[in-house]
């Protein structure tokens, strides 16, 4: 398995023909293997382990709304699962230490675009398939958990078509087209999304 | 195969999925041709169902926009929804293309199976289910109806990056799948809240989509 720096995928993905070029002069390239595992999977535990700290501290918080208590507390509750779960896989993590980032929604959806953050090179660097698929898996459930934290703070719910979690942009970079059933004008630019 | 072999045939394929910023794909399609192996085929049939998948909803959301009696801001959402999932598409169809392989045509309208027939690198079993949905969605008028619909669609989008993309023999594809997968499943919340679900019961069931 091989791998570029982003740097390197950007460069190809700007200029496909300089890519090719670049691919004659054999560029270096890094080895999909199990040596980032312990690394990956400590920034995911570590960025889980304050969205659930951060669910805890806003249930406490009084709220009128019931609709965001529930909601908290699903998450808290789902987090806590998922945080279970990555110290079993990461053995040899320090991550679990993860503190509150705040009290309100608003703090936990930050936390929440964070984890997003933390599960998407995951998602693609981890050593097996079985990882990879828990990464993917939790970065889809974080991204619904942000959703609907988004949806009662009055943001759009879905604002990006590739979803991040943080300024990074996506690999993929969207550009307008048109086809026979719709006239598409996405854009590539990063809102945590 | 050699390093060197290796390395072009990574770099190649990291070419096609960057070439979603390309205007003019097509420059790529011979040298990428001629680096066709039986990987590149496995990366091509991923890339061909996820395709469709994505064309079939493009054309579910906007049926749904459409459709008489849908609430103004839903519409808006599933508009944009629908955008998005072109989104996905456009990136999936320049990296079959940039590897030099032909994309599977976007279907016209819930009638256009001819589509997903005799495409290469798409199973009988997966021709069999993209044409099912257009079957079912051909005749679906009610929005609510639609809306179901989209939700069993982003249900199967969000199944399929998370059962196939962590195999995939490229770090890049599984990486934009994972960002693909996180879009499906806020569209599931949208898309369940405006059947009636709480938010707590949306995001639960989009979570346990996959």
């Amino acid at each position: 398995m091989r791998s570029l720096s982003r740097r390197g995928f950007l460069g190809v993905g700007g200029s496909g023909v300089a890519g090719v070029a670049l691919a004659a002069c054999g560029t270096s390239v890094e080895t999909r293997d199990s040596g980032h595992d312990t690394e990956l999977l400590d920034a995911a535990l570590s960025a889980e382990t304050t969205v659930q700290a951060t669910a805890a501290a806003a249930a406490q918080t009084p709220t009128e709304a019931q609709a965001e208590h529930e909601l908290i507390e699903a998450i808290a509750s789902a987090s806590k699962a998922r945080a279970e779960k990555l110290r079993t896989l990461g053995e040899g993590a320090s991550g679990g230490q993860g503190s509150s980032e705040g009290d309100t929604m608003a703090d936990l959806a930050r936390a929440s675009a964070d984890a997003i953050a933390a599960y998407r090179p995951a998602a693609g660097q981890l050593s097996t398939a079985d990882l990879r698929t828990t990464a993917i898996t939790y970065l889809a459930q974080s991204a619904a958990e942000l959703a609907g934290m988004r949806g009662l703070l009055g943001e759009d719910p879905a604002p990006q078509p590739f979803v991040t979690g943080g300024a990074e942009k996506p690999f993929a970079e969207p550009t307008t087209t048109t086809t026979n059933t719709t006239t598409t004008e996405s854009t590539s630019t990063p809102t945590g999304g | 195969m050699s390093e060197g072999v290796d390395n072009r045939r990574e770099l190649l394929r990291r070419a096609a999925l960057g070439a979603g910023a390309l205007t003019a794909t097509g420059l790529l399609g011979p040298a990428l041709a001629a680096a066709q192996s039986t990987d590149d085929d496995d990366l091509r049939d991923y890339l061909v169902e996820a395709t469709g998948l994505e064309q079939v909803a493009v054309l579910a959301y906007q049926t749904a926009a459409d459709a008489k009696g849908t609430e103004p801001v839903l519409r808006r959402s599933l508009q944009r929804f629908g955008a998005q999932e072109q989104a996905h598409a456009d990136a999936w169809r320049s990296a079959l293309d940039s590897l030099g392989f032909d994309p599977p045509d976007p279907p016209d309208d819930a009638t256009d199976t001819g589509v997903f027939e005799d495409v290469d690198g798409l199973s009988d079993e997966a021709a069999n289910e993209l044409t099912g949905l257009l079957d079912k969605l051909d005749g679906l008028t009610k929005p609510e109806a639609l809306l179901r619909f989209l939700v069993q669609v982003e249900e199967r989008e969000l199944r399929y990056y998370l059962d196939e993309a962590p195999g995939l023999d490229s770090e890049d594809l599984s990486t934009t799948s994972a960002e693909v997968a996180g879009c499906q499943a806020e569209h599931l919340v949208v898309l369940n809240q405006a059947l009636g679900d709480s938010p707590a019961d949306a995001v639960k069931a989009a979570s346990s989509a996959g």
